[in-house]
């Protein structure tokens, strides 16, 4: 029944694992294409009668996070000449196996938060770890880079699994407020990025560690 | 416990057979490399040869060393019993037996290791070192994998999971099968984790550890590196062509035979095509293979 979305879902999974392992950023922006792509298809793997609302929320998450927010981020590490995440505050193999074990706790409690939430019987059993996993992913990342511009993509990161959460109420949830989520994390990327080129064009490089010399 | 003495046959072609797919690797890089290549049974005549040759000892070996080739030979073959090959049950099925079959699969690096470490060569010891490591972190790899499909059976032998009226088919058997072909590669010491061929110093694992080992002995080393290969691809190709409808009695063993021997072709396409890992990275690798062997098990049902 849920064959394509279970196989969307599965790919999600891979992908969350890629980024937590890679170092390589545009790795890291060309797995969230992959991963806004495979977003797009999601909606469109769930039978509902509202298919307007589905194509919708499709085509607007591809805009933003197959094009404008890679584009942003693609442009962002030209600008600051960064290929690389150097020595994070917590090295790639051990968060590639925290993200797993999240996975894996996130798979064995999904049953227990679905009664809770009073989800129905039918629910498809991968949407909820799937979307746990991405967003602590995005999570581990914005946590334990220590470039601003990994930061930038792990927040990204973060936003894919909201919106996958946010599939889970599908068809409760006004269509605005999906968008309206898709907008202010766009906007955030954007601002993130501005602020990022600038503190680039200050200091020369964009290690949050060293942000803290700033301090008075 | 139950014996399939007919299965016997099979661990018989196996044991005749592995060779030629060992001799199948070096066949198609040298096809991508524009040359003829050696023979494809090339590795017959070097055991025939080596077989025939005296071996000689180092005065700082010990019985260890002799002994060393021999028991990993012996553990690899105990291994084959133990073993579902090309659609057949294993010789000796009981529950449980895929713990023996790994740890037996393990014993036989142990005794290499162990050889390689007796002659007291500094740096046959750094290849050890490098060979135990890299077995650590793959047999979670391969545990995981057969747990999956343990896990999807819902037995506890390795016989009930390949013969299997309800195979494991999907996502769940493409990452499956993504995590063997890495093991594969790791435990037959390929590119990208080894290179088979090279003879730099610094970057040699597995043949640094046999450069002591001459006549017999080398000859029992290339062969349970054959009968490795044999059986990691043999795996492989069983959880492959699982999901495909019975078809006559001999079809399927063909199949899968077909498959081990594409699978040996592939393995030399991808030492053609790409090159061998920095050192460093091979353990990411291998962590993030066993990663998804865990995501298959999580996901399967």
């Amino acid at each position: 029944m849920y064959e394509w979305m279970d196989t969307c879902l599965v790919a999600i999974l891979v992908l969350d694992l890629y980024i937590l392992g890679t170092s390589r950023l545009i790795a890291v922006i060309q797995a969230t294409i992959v991963q806004g792509m495979l977003l797009g298809i999601l909606p469109l793997t769930v039978h509902s009668q509202e298919t307007i609302h589905h194509w919708i929320l499709s085509i607007s998450v591809l805009l933003s996070n197959v094009f404008l927010m890679p584009y942003l981020a693609i442009l962002l590490i030209r600008k600051v000449e960064i290929r690389r995440e150097v020595e994070p505050f917590l090295e790639f193999t051990p968060s590639l196996m925290i993200g797993m074990a999240i996975a894996f706790i996130s798979f064995w409690i999904a049953p227990y938060s679905q009664k809770i939430l009073q989800l129905p019987q039918h629910f498809p059993r991968m949407l909820m770890p799937a979307a746990i996993t991405t967003a602590m992913s995005g999570f581990i990342i914005l946590a334990t880079r220590r470039k601003a511009v990994t930061q930038v993509l792990g927040y990204l990161v973060m936003e894919n699994g909201i919106y996958i959460w946010g599939l889970t109420l599908l068809d409760k949830m006004p269509l605005l407020v999906e968008l309206g989520v898709i907008l202010g994390i766009f906007m955030t990327v954007m601002v993130m990025a501005t602020v990022c080129y600038r503190v680039y064009l200050r200091l020369g490089h964009v290690n949050v560690d060293e942000l803290s010399n700033l301090k008075g | 416990m139950t014996w399939h003495w007919s299965s016997l046959s099979v661990v018989l072609a196996a044991l005749l057979l592995s060779p030629l797919l060992l001799g199948i690797i070096p066949r198609v890089k040298a096809w991508f490399a524009g040359r003829q290549g050696q023979p494809l049974f090339q590795v017959y005549y070097d055991l025939a040869k080596l077989l025939g040759k005296g071996a000689v000892y180092s005065t700082t070996t010990t019985w260890v060393f002799r002994l060393g080739p021999l028991l990993s030979l012996s553990t690899i073959a105990a291994s084959l019993l133990l073993l579902p090959m090309l659609e057949f049950p294993a010789t000796l099925q009981f529950s449980g037996d895929f713990l023996l079959f790994v740890y037996l699969f393990a014993m036989a690096r142990f005794f290499a290791i162990l050889t390689a470490m007796d002659t007291g060569s500094s740096f046959e010891g750094m290849g050890a070192s490098r060979e135990a490591i890299f077995a650590t972190l793959t047999e979670p790899a391969l545990f995981l994998s057969l747990a999956t499909l343990l896990k999807h059976n819902g037995t506890m032998s390795l016989s009930e999971v390949f013969l299997s009226a309800a195979p494991l088919t999907g996502t769940t058997m493409i990452l499956i099968a993504f995590v063997l072909l890495i093991v594969l590669l790791a435990e037959n010491c390929r590119v990208p984790v080894d290179d088979p061929t090279t003879h730099l110093e610094l970057t040699m694992i597995h043949e640094v550890m046999v450069l002591d080992n001459s006549g017999p002995d080398l000859a029992f080393i290339t062969y349970t590196a054959s009968l490795k290969l044999w059986i990691t691809s043999n795996i492989l190709a069983q959880l492959l062509v699982a999901p495909f409808p019975e078809h006559g009695a001999l079809l399927r063993p063909l199949l899968a035979f077909t498959t081990m021997v594409l699978l040996a072709m592939l393995v030399g396409v991808i030492e053609s095509t790409i090159a061998r890992l920095r050192l460093i990275y091979v353990p990411k690798l291998l962590v993030g293979a066993s990663m998804l062997a865990l995501l298959g098990f999580t996901i399967a049902r």
